[in-house]
């Protein structure tokens, strides 16, 4: 097998801190971003509320039965 | 279809350990390399390391960067690809995923 080879040191301080660097990133932009996503979810379901709403008066238009106990006039 | 599932439970020990007898040897060659190549840099080290990156950027400033062969320039690199890729890989760790934030 062929001897493993010396890295020089300013690779390897190199690796290691970019790899510390990554770590913090990624936890910075994970609590960056979970509060900014919690907030979206809230206004998604609240606007999906209100669209269903409306589908649901829209479909009752279409079908002639929004109003209570429609009768053809 | 419930005597495949079961012919298939049955094979799991096999499989399993065929597994574990092909890659022992190779987790081993991997073992005896890394923990020569991938060891983080011991205290000694962090100094050599400074000075190392001084006397590139002497080299930078000198123009002695400039005389690089293609062929040193294209090693360098990819070596320089390959440690910028280990932030890559501490990102992942940090927001605890491969893919994607889970939020």
């Amino acid at each position: 097998m062929v001897p493993p080879v010396a890295v020089s040191p300013v690779i390897k301080t190199a690796r290691w801190s970019f790899l510390l660097i990554g770590m913090f990133y990624g936890k910075q932009r994970y609590d960056y971003l979970k509060p900014r996503a919690e907030k979206e979810r809230l206004v998604e379901e609240a606007e999906k509320k209100i669209r269903e709403e409306q589908e649901k008066i829209a479909k009752a238009l279409a079908e002639g039965t929004f109003f209570k106990n429609a009768s053809e006039c | 279809m419930a005597q495949a599932v079961q012919k298939l439970m049955a094979k799991v020990p096999t499989l399993i350990g065929a597994a574990a007898t092909y890659s022992k040897p190779r987790l081993a060659t991997f073992w005896h390399y890394a923990k020569v190549e991938l060891v983080p840099p011991s205290p000694a080290e962090i100094p050599q390391a400074i000075i190392g990156i001084k006397n590139i950027v002497t080299g930078v400033n000198s123009g002695r960067l400039g005389q690089t062969t293609v062929k040193d320039a294209f090693r360098n690199g990819l070596v320089c690809t390959e440690v910028l890729m280990w932030s890559y890989i501490g990102e992942c760790i940090g927001k605890g995923g491969i893919v994607g934030y889970a939020v």
